[in-house]
């Protein structure tokens, strides 16, 4: 009984815990995205020919742990089947967090585009003990980021 | 090549979904699927232990494996009350039914003064010194003891065993195996599994079986209700009601019950013998 007790409170925690921080975090990414808007990001590998310019590998990564209970949930899932929304939302956020940092390190430098954009992603304390264990993951976002020569 | 800064619309890679509908969801269905596995494996249970010859069920639970679950340490040398105890047994080898002469039971006495009697797999009939000084004829105690041959007759506690068992099961599966206390509580102490709450309906059997072999014995079913009786007048006194009580049907519907079986007798009613009540006013 009280298993179960301390398994509803962690539930109830990371539920709410959970919701709180994803909602802080997406306020900021798309703050922070419309002030970036114009820098664009691609990922074609060569700039145009005959363009005089100064590159700089621009990276930005982060790590976004699962909470309690989206772990739950996605334990359910396993059994089930089917899309697993509530990790679909960790990934979408880590991702764009990435892109962002990646493109304010690029606009620190005063670039103008940033080619060649990869994302990498890793996962962190995945299978490191039993089934209670919360993992985290790391996106890594890394491109080419052109400056303009002055002249 | 021209750049146009656009922001990405929302919603494409993740869902506005409340992931509480979600979360009820799956756990509904989980719950769902697991009662039902559960309730599969309590019918198939109770189908197949019925298969169990009784012969084995007897081997089984043998009496030596109750020897001193519930009798005080100083039975050494009391020959009184082994004398109560075989005049207990006399008693249910008379009342033992023609067809059913596969089982044999030992019944023992308990050192308690709240009234009560109770069957375990195997055939043990245990029954307490407060019953004994209850009943106020060996008809009403006959009734007592035909009700828990009654019980075995229709294979109610190794029923309610095989229950436990699929209890016992589940509840270490869903824990993850972690529960080796419980195992071990389980196979330590088979006696408080096998003493499990019969349902309502298996007790109105066997009180339908114990009315049929009091009148086989004594040709009548006089005074069978008296034990019943008298824990109602008890219930109505004091409001701590006797374990025996509890998991049985409502003791009005009992005594009528029982009362249509006396409507149709005539006869003496046989009192206890002279050495029972001697041993129990010590």
């Amino acid at each position: 009984m009280i298993d179960l007790s301390i398994f509803l409170v962690l539930l109830g925690l990371g539920y709410v815990f959970g919701f709180i921080a994803e909602k802080k975090h997406y306020k900021s990414i798309l703050k922070r995205e419309s002030a970036t808007i114009n820098l664009p990001c691609m990922t074609l590998k060569k700039p145009p020919a005959n363009l005089r310019c100064k590159t700089r590998l621009v990276a930005g990564n982060v790590v976004v742990s699962v909470d309690f209970f989206k772990r739950f949930l996605a334990g359910l899932r396993n059994l089930f089947g089917g899309r697993v929304k509530s990790y679909e939302t960790l990934l979408d956020r880590a991702r764009r967090e990435a892109i962002l940092r990646m493109k304010e390190q690029a606009i620190d430098d005063g670039a103008k585009v940033i080619m060649n954009i990869r994302i990498e992603t890793s996962s962190i304390n995945k299978s490191s003990g039993r089934k209670q264990s919360v993992g985290s993951i790391e996106v890594l976002a890394y491109g080419t980021a052109i400056i303009p020569s002055v002249s | 090549m021209r750049y146009e800064a656009k922001t990405i619309p929302e919603g494409i890679n993740t869902s506005k979904e409340n992931p509480l509908k979600e979360f009820f969801l799956l756990v509904g269905g989980a719950a769902l699927i697991i009662t039902c596995i559960i309730m599969l494996a309590l019918y198939a249970s109770d189908y197949l232990v019925k298969y169990i010859p009784i012969e084995a069920e007897q081997r089984w639970f043998s009496s030596e494996n109750f020897s001193n679950t519930f009798s005080s340490e100083s039975e050494m040398i009391d020959q009184e009350r082994i004398d109560v105890e075989n005049y207990l047994q006399d008693l249910t080898d008379k009342l033992q039914d023609e067809q059913h002469k596969r089982f044999s039971f030992k019944v023992r006495l308990v050192d308690d003064d709240i009234p009560n009697a109770f069957i375990t797999p195997g055939g043990n009939i245990f029954i307490t010194l407060g019953l004994l000084k209850t009943v106020s004829s060996e008809n009403a105690l006959a009734m007592v003891l035909g009700h828990e041959m009654g019980h075995q007759y229709h294979r109610h506690p190794i029923r309610s065993a095989g229950r436990g068992i699929i209890f016992v099961l589940a509840f270490l599966a869903l824990s993850g195996f972690e529960g080796n206390e419980i195992a071990q509580s389980f196979i330590g102490n088979t006696a408080s599994i096998a003493n499990l709450a019969f349902s309502r309906d298996q007790e109105r059997e066997a009180d339908h079986t114990g009315a049929q072999l009091i009148i086989k014995q004594y040709g009548h079913a006089l005074d069978a209700s008296q034990f019943f009786q008298q824990m109602n007048k008890m219930e109505e006194q004091h409001s701590n009601i006797p374990v025996f009580l509890r998991s049985h049907p409502g003791t009005e519907e009992r005594i009528e019950l029982l009362n249509t079986y006396e409507d149709k007798a005539s006869g003496e009613i046989s009192p206890l013998p002279a050495f029972v009540t001697q041993y129990l006013s010590q």
